[in-house]
């Protein structure tokens, strides 16, 4: 792949002005000519295969994609939310039917052809400027290409699902019941007063308490003692610690949508994950931390991706449903744990009561970040998310491998005919899925745990369906959804422990955002929006 | 979804590769119930299998128990699915994967015959039971069934069921034990209410999906988070601190006059709760539904052409609505199942993966009424063996033997259901132009 930009030329035979062709061309390979661009070039004969010449001139590296005509135009704009690393100069087409940053059309009617010509011109040089002169934009825009529909949308479903929260909160305590027995006005004040008390526990559960951080701070610098500034940010770093599988699962479930494929097995890949990185890490002894650790999360990804893979190799070679294999993968998932961990079993802690494993070495531990504190259990599993995250951000964005996934789950047809292996992919994203959420599991386990309990049904593998949903299949939205779910799970315990609302409530919380940014009409319908013509991203389709 | 005709050859049903696959697999079944079952047996063993129920309260007219050689048995088993697996090698069955039915119907009457050697192991009981817990799994197959020949994907049976299980628990007990009314007024009381219930939650997916074309997977899946933190919530603040809110009545066993005696199949079919009764019922009603009445006719082309239904002037949209409110009804009813069926209280998390089982079952039932209970009852058998193979001496660790239905599950689906086709529009919200 050279440096030097190329431009992809696309027209659609039957129907397009061809003196309008002509001049387009000349003006592109002008261009060309005249500065370091290439010029690619190809045409359609029907509609079906718009679709094919337009993904050929991506594969071939064109970040720059010109067309001629409505009907080109027309399908160049659909295809541009999947393909934001191109931009799309749609001539003779007015774009603005889906929302899109990178689609620029440049109307013609009535236009003279030298007009025309220069106007492409201009348009092309304008675009590739942009491209090459604000690299820092171009990145930024890359990263908020997940496109929510605006951040007003969510932060209001967030607080109309607290405002419902609310009302659940009130509605099912005795206590408030017997205040209104009292009075109205006693039971309003005792509502207010609860959930009050509710939130505020949960704000401070997922936040911890920021002035007190800052004063332990300043008694560590004064006295070297960070008790007071442990105990402040405990909260948070508990936050954290639990958003850390949720990164990791989140990812995972996006990787294979983006794939088109529907990973609904994170549940029982966290658990392979898990199993593996737990037996490397106490069988394993005599090995030096810098070797152990790797090898035992190493383990834990191939313990996931093997178990994920077996649903992505049967999908290839017989069709079978990945929805339904990792489903039946997750129940024999949790037998095999089960028959490794029962009291007896060869995975069981001998002379142990409970069913659970030996010990990890602590050479496999993930460190932590406070040491000294064994409440504070956040540890450096945190820092691997991250890396995950750009690493599946640059997989999917940066990579032909990534480019071929993105392809095979928007149309594995084009995606066959444009000469990519489909089978192929189906098992190395499926793979890829499952080491992530495999990762999961080895975070837990050498990280917190340290042991894998023998437990059933963690609630990964559908709440990170959610995420993938709610971070619209990119990892910076996967993170942003992740650290959401984190925060509120983490502050939830302290609402159980001090307002004495369960914890289920936050299943209801996750369940009614999840349903008001899936469908942002209802909000805009509440808080009277006006509605913005925005395109329905349709991430999953049916069976086959 | 593209229509790619591939040419290719075929024998019988299936392809040449698959057939020979079909072969050899078959003639490894056979070395399998050879090796691992008949030769470790004693010669002199004999297997006993109870034809007659052993519950109280249940009778039909007795007929005697089988007994036979274990080892003999075993190896004319063996024998059998050898030379099923040889002409199928050699020139192939017309139907294979009826042959790959009728094998794997051999393997387990091997199984059988070679766990309960030197012992007893009743039959009658092990059917029926296995068609009782069957009936949940059926009944989510059959919500996802209507809900999917309209080409709406219910992801949300989880959810529907868990919340049919909590207000038939609920309601049930509110009428029994609060307003004092009788076991069957509170029983059709729960009932109704878990009905209601699904019908509601059905009526929010169709809401979703239907009318504002959110995502059918999402919508589903932010229905099964709501759907457990609900009922997870309520029970722990309503049904866990007032006392009788979480203890129904139970539908009884209701034998049918004479073809409860029926030796063998009286016990197993007719000696149920009208709950089971209810699921033939309504599996016969939707078959007949969908494929003799005109509003079936109208479901099928909605799931298949939607744009061409459309023409002809069937209403879309009231079509989706109407299957996903019914889908949402029997999913419910499957709800109300694990309570006023069985156990007579509520649960957290109860449904424990039926929801996703019964869509297992329909994708492996080919998206067919009948075809979901016949998947629905080859994981209710393997529910209910476990249970009764405890007692048997079996060295096989019970969990391997809870995997099996999963793994037979995988394995059917990658032989023979691979080639099942999902309703052609399945999952795609119509856009009206």
């Amino acid at each position: 792949m050279s440096d030097a930009t190329r431009i992809g030329f696309v027209h659609f035979t039957p129907t397009t002005d061809h003196n309008l062709v002509e001049v387009v061309h000349d003006a592109l390979r002008e261009l060309a000519e005249t500065s370091d661009y290439s010029l690619e070039l190809t045409d359609a004969n029907d509609l079906a295969e718009m679709n094919d010449a337009i993904l050929r001139l991506l594969q071939a590296h064109s970040t720059l994609v010109v067309t001629v005509g409505e009907d080109a135009g027309r399908v160049a704009e659909a295809m541009a939310p999947q393909y934001r690393e191109a931009s799309f100069i749609t001539v003779d087409y007015e774009p603005g039917k889906v929302e899109t940053k990178n689609v620029f059309g440049v109307r013609v009617d009535g236009a003279r052809a030298e007009e025309a010509a220069d106007a492409v011109k201009e348009q092309v040089k304008r675009t590739i400027q942009a491209r090459t002169e604000r690299p820092l934009q171009a990145v930024f825009e890359r990263l908020m290409a997940w496109n929510l529909p605006s951040a007003v949308v969510p932060a209001l479903a967030i607080i109309t699902a607290l405002i419902i929260g609310a009302i659940f909160i009130v509605a099912f305590d005795p206590d408030i019941w017997e205040a209104f027995g009292q009075g109205i006005g006693v039971g309003l004040a005792a509502s207010v007063r609860q959930i009050g008390r509710a939130y505020g526990a949960l704000l401070q559960g997922a936040f911890g308490d920021p002035i007190g951080a800052v004063r332990g701070l300043i008694e560590y610098f004064q006295t070297g003692n960070d008790a007071t500034f442990r105990s402040a940010i405990y909260p948070l770093t508990e936050s954290l610690r639990i958003s850390t599988p949720y990164i990791f699962t989140g990812l995972a479930v996006a990787l294979g949508f983006r794939a088109g494929l529907f990973n609904i097995g994170g549940e029982g890949q966290y658990f392979l994950g898990g199993l593996a990185s737990t037996f490397i890490g106490y069988a394993v002894t005599g090995l030096p931390m810098f070797i152990h650790l790797p090898l035992a999360l190493l383990a834990g990804f191939a313990g996931g991706s093997i178990w994920a893979a077996i649903a992505g190799w049967l999908k290839a070679q017989t069709g079978a449903h990945e929805v339904i294999t990792t489903i039946m993968l997750n129940y024999i998932a949790f037998r095999l744990a089960d028959f490794l961990l029962s009291i007896g079993g060869p995975m069981a802690r001998p002379d142990d009561p409970r069913p659970i494993s030996p010990p990890v070495l602590p050479s496999a531990w993930l460190p932590q970040f406070f040491p000294n504190s064994v409440a504070i259990r956040l540890n450096f599993g945190l820092i691997l998310a991250l890396l995950a995250v750009v690493a599946v951000w640059y997989l999917l964005f940066k990579t032909s491998l990534g480019f071929e996934f993105r392809t095979v789950g928007s149309n594995p047809r084009a995606g066959r005919t444009a000469g990519i292996n489909v089978k192929r992919i189906y098992v190395v994203v499926m793979a890829l899925s499952g080491g992530l959420a495999g990762l999961a599991g080895a975070h837990d386990v050498l990280g917190v745990t340290r042991y894998m309990p023998n437990a059933f049904q963690s609630g990964y593998g559908f709440d990170a369906i959610a995420l993938a949903l709610l971070g619209r299949n990119h990892p910076v939205g996967v993170l942003a959804a992740a650290l959401l779910f984190g925060f509120l799970r983490s502050g939830a315990q302290r609402m159980q422990a001090f307002a004495a609302v369960p914890i289920d409530i936050i299943s209801i919380l996750q369940g009614l955002i999840i349903i008001f940014i899936a469908a942002p009409e209802v909000i805009r319908m509440i808080y009277r929006i006006r509605t913005s013509t925005e395109g329905t991203e349709v991430v999953t389709t049916g069976w086959s | 979804m593209s229509a790619v005709t591939e040419v290719r050859r075929t024998i019988g049903d299936v392809s040449v590769a698959r057939a020979r696959a079909y072969g050899v697999l078959f003639l490894l079944v056979a070395l399998v119930i050879v090796v691992l079952f008949a030769i470790p047996t004693e010669a002199t063993a004999e297997t006993r299998f109870g034809l007659n129920p052993s519950l109280a309260g249940r009778s039909a007219i007795r007929v005697p128990d089988l007994t036979f050689p274990t080892q003999i048995t075993l190896y004319a088993l063996a024998a059998i699915t050898a030379f099923i697996g040889g002409v199928q090698l050699a020139r192939g069955f017309p139907r294979a994967n009826l042959m790959l039915g009728v094998v794997t119907g051999l393997f387990v009457i091997a199984f059988l015959a070679w766990a309960a050697r030197d012992a007893s192991l009743n039959i009658t009981v092990l059917l029926s039971s296995t068609l009782l817990r069957a009936t949940p799994i059926a009944l989510a197959a059959l919500s996802g069934v209507l809900c999917e020949r309209s080409a709406v994907i219910n992801i949300a049976i989880e959810g529907m069921m868990l919340t049919g299980a909590f207000n038939a628990a609920l309601f049930g007990s509110l009428a029994s034990n609060i307003w004092g009314w009788g076991r069957f007024a509170s029983l059709m009381t729960g009932l109704l209410a878990a009905i209601i219930a699904g019908a509601l939650l059905g009526l929010l997916l169709a809401v979703m999906a239907v009318s504002y074309k959110v995502d059918q997977i999402i919508a589903g899946t932010a229905i099964n988070i709501l759907a457990t933190g609900l009922t997870s919530f309520l029970s722990s603040q309503v049904l866990q601190q007032i006392s009788g809110l979480n203890n129904t009545p139970i539908f009884q066993t209701l034998p049918i006059p004479v073809l409860s005696q029926i030796p063998i199949i009286g016990p197993i079919l007719f000696q149920q709760n009208l709950l089971v009764y209810l699921m033939f019922v309504l599996l016969a009603a939707v078959h007949i539904m969908l494929f003799y009445t005109r509003f079936g006719l109208r479901t099928r082309a909605v799931g298949e052409h939607p744009r061409a239904a459309d023409t002809l002037g069937v209403n879309v949209f009231r079509t989706r609505y109407i299957n996903v409110t019914l889908g949402g009804i029997v999913a419910g009813l499957a709800g109300a199942f694990l309570v006023l069926g069985s156990v007579g209280r509520f649960d957290e998390v109860m449904t424990a993966g039926r929801g996703f089982i019964g869509l297992a079952a329909m994708i492996f039932g080919n998206w067919m009424p009948f075809g979901g209970l016949g998947a629905a009852l080859i994981f209710g058998f393997a529910e209910s063996l476990q249970t009764r193979l405890a007692i048997l001496s079996v060295p096989i660790p019970s969990q391997f033997l809870l995997m099996a239905p999963y793994i037979v599950t995988i394995i059917v689906l990658a032989g023979v259901v691979g080639e099942a086709v999902a309703p052609a529009a399945d999952g795609q919200p119509y856009e009206k132009q």
